[in-house]
């Protein structure tokens, strides 16, 4: 079905190649998910199949590929999409029409399609996605997982054979992400797609694949069926590579089985460890108390809502999106004014910091030093006085090397770490970090978090990853639809499947395998830990 | 509830895209060709006619108000200032005639009306040009654009832009929401400074409307679409009875108007005289 023969990439002005001598062939009806650390070439691999970079880029591109046995540079561009249609990350920049029924109906117009056969293929396509409820609805009310699921429908209203996943559910909250990846596997068995996926996800798309394909520096390091892929999980673990739990447990603790699934993974004795003896967070930093707020009156995003953070403590807010977690944060980062109720810090002199969910739009300054010296200067502090405070913190981030450098010329684990330092260099106390480990790779997500340490006398972050919050958090509190629904340690909450359930949360693997095994462990490491 | 929302249930948001645009630039050729007190006023209600018939939300009527309020004070404010025509009487004197200012700083009776006349051109077309924005899906404006015969890639081009405008005002809010969790206050630390941090301000903005237009325009290459190709097109083209009359009754009034004009500068530059015209002659004079 694809063919890639010594396929090669190099942007103009890059000292290396992005793509170097790729070779590739995957079968009809196949699902290949492709991994790999950030900026490994995954994307560009998929462009370069899809003929986008053959035909409108001018980088420089060696090699052949060919679909259906046709080289893709003679095919127009406008008729490969009949063949491969292509989904990216963020749904909001691929939908460019106000309905969905028009938005797949674009697609259809680019080919000429008359009427009456465009009307039966929008139909067939807003069944086959479950959207055909919401085929007048205005596109910028869909939820996350709606809207890719539109731009899913778009690419199999083309009649496609094959389909070019790029991070579909990257940008997604856990519900989204469970409905484009069941809809990824009802392609794959029903219609038998030749599917091509990229995702960091690992733990929820190794099941659906026949092969993987592991890259880095633009290269195949490995390429094969997932069982074989699972006996080389180091090589995996030293790329940064999110590694599906249960078979990475398993390697741990030197047994030979890969499972994937925790019901069907072999039962292994485990020593239930008493709960480690939390210190008692008697310090009460910050006091919210039937808060209220909405953007539009009488419409509340946060209900009356009542909490209490302690010093020290890291806190996780999960939820679906729009249960209120990102307005919460904003509230308490003292960005919006409460319309109800009132949030109390300990001390009038406590300052937060807040890390939005785009860091990139707290960029503004041509250095890294500059970004972090723009607080303490802006807080009355000279220059020369900050200096070596903001020096020790880029340090401490690992940016040393970087303070000179724009941060726009970062790589996106870079840029999320120099707008938490421009955040540390206020002096804040509290660290609140919207979504912080949205599209980052394992490897920039620990390194976060290990830098974040002990900076800071609270951490409260939103996320929508079970496992950075399993590992990370050391109380969790579970939102929806405005209100808290749950409060307490990672333990209690993630085997708590009802009320996990009611936020559209599902356990990992390994938490499943846990409970299976008659342990409350909700992370590889504690599990591997209780192994006797 | 904000400014971007679009009323396209209203009962002017349910006319057809091509019939707002022809109402539209019927308005905006009204308020040039008329001069009268009475017919600029009437280019200005209905313009606030089709203003109020898209139901603005509260927000939308504080921008629209505010930013005619703004219009209307600077142009009769700067007219009752600079009016230079004679004859002019002074209201008030506001600087008297010294070395310096040899006639002084006054505000001029002409000045004001003058400016008055000019606030009700621009009422008229702004006001209609609002109610098209508020009530318009930016599908709409596409169709409209390309049954007026402007090329699909331009319209698309177009309303692209237009449709990505509340993003990147969203962004633009993030950013000055960010500088000032920063601790960021313009003036705080000079002029220099602010003047720099607010171009810097600009950056990340910048940056997420490139990438954001390299993702669609990556998203709609993958769907086939390309500047010079041919389409098909999926929305019904035509119009309603009701549509047509409507349509036909603007662009009738609007032809006679302009006709009735025309033949009245003909007259008046002595180019072109009929006698059976006079009560026309007359009507335009008082009227028009």
């Amino acid at each position: 079905m694809i063919r890639i023969e010594n396929l090669s990439l190099r942007y103009s002005g890059a000292s290396e190649p992005l793509i170097d001598g790729i070779s590739l062939t995957i079968a009809k009806g196949e699902t290949v998910l492709i991994c790999g650390p950030t900026g490994c070439g995954k994307s560009s691999l998929i462009n370069c199949m899809n003929g986008v970079l053959h035909h409108e880029s001018s980088a420089q591109i060696k090699g052949d590929v060919y679909i259906n046995g046709h080289d893709i540079r003679k095919i127009p561009l406008s008729h490969l999409c009949t063949w491969a249609g292509t989904v990216f990350q963020n749904p909001d920049t691929q939908i460019c029409s106000a309905t969905p029924e028009s938005e797949i109906a674009f697609g259809l117009e680019n080919q000429c399609v008359d009427r009456k056969s465009m009307k039966e293929r929008i139909d067939e396509a807003l069944t086959y996605t479950g959207l055909e409820h919401c085929r007048h609805q205005d596109t910028s009310t869909l939820s996350g997982g709606q809207k890719q699921r539109l731009v899913i429908a778009c690419a199999l209203a083309l009649k496609p054979k094959i389909l070019f996943l790029d991070e579909p559910v990257s940008q997604l909250d856990p519900r989204g992400a469970e409905e484009i990846l069941a809809l990824v596997n009802k392609l794959k068995c029903e219609h038998a797609y030749t599917i091509v996926l990229i995702e960091h996800r690992i733990d929820e798309t190794f099941l659906q694949a026949d092969r993987v394909i592991v890259m880095d520096k633009g290269r195949i390091v490995s390429d094969a069926p997932p069982e074989e892929t699972l006996e080389n999980l180091e090589q995996m673990r030293e790329l940064g590579i999110k590694l599906p739990h249960l078979p990475d447990f398993f390697a741990r603790i030197n047994r030979p089985e890969r499972p994937l699934i925790a019901h069907l993974a072999p039962v292994i004795k485990v020593c239930q460890k008493e709960s480690d003896v939390r210190p008692v967070a008697v310090e009460c930093l910050c006091s919210v108390e039937n808060l209220t707020f909405g953007y539009t009156r009488g419409l509340d995003i946060i209900r009356n809502m009542s909490v209490k953070f302690f010093r020290g403590e890291h806190v996780a807010l999960m939820g679906t999106n729009g249960a209120g977690k990102s307005t919460f944060l904003h509230l308490l980062a003292g960005a919006h004014k409460p319309s109800g109720g009132i949030i109390q810090w300990a001390d009038k002199t406590i300052d937060t910091g807040l890390v939005l969910q785009s860091p990139d739009l707290m960029l503004f300054c041509e250095t890294v030093m500059e970004e972090c010296l723009f607080a303490p200067v802006h807080q009355g502090k000279t220059r020369e006085t900050a200096i070596g405070m903001v020096s020790e913190i880029i340090d401490s981030m690992g940016l040393g090397d970087y303070a000179e450098v724009p941060p726009f010329a970062l790589s996106k684990g870079q840029r999320l770490r120099v707008a938490v330092s421009s955040v540390l260099t206020k002096q804040s106390s509290i660290l609140l970090l919207d979504e912080p480990t949205t599209g980052q790779d394992r490897e920039h997500i620990e390194r976060l978090m290990c830098c974040i340490g002990n900076n800071f006398e609270l951490v409260i972050f939103c996320t929508h990853d079970v496992d950075t919050a399993a590992r990370h958090a050391d109380r969790v509190i579970l939102l929806h639809q405005g209100g808290i629904i749950a409060d307490g340690a990672p333990e209690d909450i993630f085997h708590d499947i009802k009320t996990l359930s009611r936020a559209s949360i599902r356990q990992t693997s390994i938490q499943q395998y846990a409970v299976r095994v008659g342990s409350r462990a909700i992370c590889v490491d504690e599990l591997v830990s209780q192994v006797y | 509830m904000g400014y971007f929302n679009r009323n396209t249930r209203s009962p002017f948001g349910t006319l057809d895209i091509r019939i707002k645009i022809t109402i539209g630039l019927s308005v905006s050729l009204l308020v040039i060709l008329v001069d009268t007190i009475v017919a600029l006023c009437t280019g200005a209600v209905i313009g606030t006619l089709c203003f109020a018939l898209c139901y603005p939300n509260r927000k939308q009527v504080i921008l629209v108000t505010g930013t005619t309020f703004l219009v209307v004070w600077g142009l009769m404010f700067s007219q009752a200032l600079f009016y230079s025509m004679e004859p002019r009487h002074a209201l008030f004197v506001l600087i008297p005639p010294n070395s310096v200012l040899k006639e002084g700083v006054k505000i001029y009776y002409q000045g004001i009306y003058y400016g008055a006349i000019q606030s009700l051109r621009i009422i008229g077309a702004s006001l209609t040009g609002f109610a098209i924005c508020f009530s318009t899906e930016p599908d709409q404006f596409l169709r409209g654009l390309i049954s007026l015969k402007i090329p699909y890639s331009l319209s698309f081009i177009a309303v692209s832009a237009i449709r990505f405008i509340p993003i990147t005002a969203r962004e633009i809010a993030t950013v000055r929401n960010a500088m000032k969790l920063k601790g960021y206050k313009p003036f705080k630390t000079g002029i220099v400074d602010t003047i720099h941090s607010e171009i810097a301000s600009l950056l990340p903005v910048l940056a997420g409307t490139i990438r954001r237009s390299q993702e669609i325009a990556l998203s709609i290459q993958t769907r086939g679409f390309s500047m010079d190709g041919k389409r098909s097109s999926w929305s019904d083209t035509s119009l309603s009875i009701s549509n047509v009359l409507l349509l036909s009754a603007t662009i009738i009034t609007i032809s006679a108007v302009f006709l009735c004009k025309v033949l009245f500068w003909l007259y008046q530059w002595e180019l072109y005289y009929l006698p059976q015209l006079r009560p026309l002659y007359g009507f335009v004079r008082f009227w028009l």
